[in-house]
């Protein structure tokens, strides 16, 4: 299914004041731009992880978030030719993905609604591309427990798509304010607003949940 | 207490280094003298450490594999080179001078066919020679064939008005 995930050249405003050429991965889609194809499959392995990550937590599913992520892919592929170097690569690329994402939740038949207490029962064992499934396993990652991160994903689940966009591409992808505003098209007054709303509503909420 | 509302949804953005210098020192100052903001903000910055280590924990999909998506994707991007693309698109046409010019040439033959087809195709292809004139025409030639006869056409117009046009003074009393 082809679909129109923003544009694919310059960003209408040039909010990020940064040299984008001196990034790596712009110079890569360049090459991209002149025909290097290994090029895009350099970038497409380096961000895949992170993109199909943040993805999960729009769609729910990671088999769902891959074919979103391939479709992003693909789309920047196909518009190679309008690129215009005017933000960081990632700034770029999220800004697509974020797009695809809030289209994703806006469709009634992808929408991604999970309950506190079936969670597990629901994606874990019914759903092999579930995410409960692949969850964390680093050494750091293992101080976090199951019960948390199913927990912090129903809460995360349950933010305005706005919120929860902003909140994943800052902390997430450490993205700035500036970014942030330029990836989700919109004021940086307006991402301070939703960050910040999106912070305090996940940290009480978890409170309440661990009381 | 509405100082504090002022500067509550900034306290995040503050907490994280994303705020302008001025305002940042603006929050600085607030947040130094007003306890109930300073423990507000260090609850958001404990939130802010504990979201971020969170929230990369919860996105890390150890199944994912960028090879195996890269194999998939390689296999979509040369399935998508054979699909029925078209050898050309206005886009490449337009680049090319001889492509401008064509196209050029493609818009005003059109316009003149629109004009044709609007106007009556007589109307053009009559005074070329291409189309005979409508019999009345060719049957009163006489009449059609001094052009000067039909510029007089207005003065003939008026004719009934100029018959209708009252005699001077001198006539009327000859007459009389």
């Amino acid at each position: 299914m082809q679909r129109n995930f923003g544009s694919a050249g310059a960003f209408p405003e040039a909010s990020v004041p940064l040299n984008a050429e001196a990034d790596p991965d712009v110079q890569l889609m360049l090459a991209v731009q002149r025909g290097d194809r290994s090029a895009f499959e350099r970038l497409f392995e380096k961000h895949v992880r992170g993109v199909v990550g943040f993805a999960a937590q729009f769609v729910g599913t990671r088999a769902r978030a891959e074919e979103l992520a391939q479709d992003v892919f693909l789309q920047i592929y196909r518009t190679r030719a309008r690129y215009v170097p005017s933000a960081r690569f990632t700034t770029w690329l999220y800004r697509m993905v974020t797009n695809a994402c809030l289209s994703e939740v806006r469709r009634a038949d992808h929408r991604y609604h999970v309950q506190a207490g079936d969670h597990l029962e629901q994606h874990g064992v019914d759903d092999p591309g579930s995410i409960p499934e692949v969850a964390t396993r680093s050494s750091e990652d293992a101080l976090l427990s199951q019960e948390t991160l199913s927990r912090l994903r129903v809460v995360l689940a349950d933010l305005p798509p706005q919120q929860r966009a902003a909140l994943l591409l800052a902390r997430l992808e450490g993205l700035s304010y500036d970014e942030v505003a330029t990836a989700l098209a919109c004021s940086v007054s307006a991402v301070k607003s939703l960050i910040h709303r999106a912070t305090v509503t996940l940290r009480d909420r978890m409170q309440e949940e661990q009381n | 207490m509405s100082r504090c509302q002022d500067f509550r949804e900034d306290l995040t953005a503050w907490a994280e280094g994303q705020l302008p210098a001025r305002q940042h020192e603006r929050v600085s100052e607030h947040v130094t003298h007003c306890p109930h903001c300073g423990a507000e903000a260090n609850r958001l910055r404990s939130a802010i450490a504990w979201q971020q280590h969170a929230l990369r924990a919860v996105a890390s999909l150890d199944g994912v594999d960028p090879l195996a998506l890269s194999a998939r994707l390689r296999r979509e991007l040369t399935a998508a080179a054979n699909d029925k693309a078209p050898a050309w698109s206005l886009r490449d046409v337009w680049g090319t001078m001889l492509g401008r010019l064509a196209l050029a040439g493609a818009a005003v033959s059109v316009a003149a066919v629109v004009l044709l087809l609007a106007i009556g195709p007589g109307m053009v292809l009559m005074p070329l020679g291409l189309e005979a004139p409508p019999p009345a025409v060719t049957q009163q030639t006489d009449f059609f064939k001094d052009y000067p006869l039909i510029e007089r056409l207005d003065v003939l117009e008026h004719f009934d008005t100029v018959e209708s046009v009252p005699l001077d003074d001198d006539s009327a009393s000859q007459h009389g």
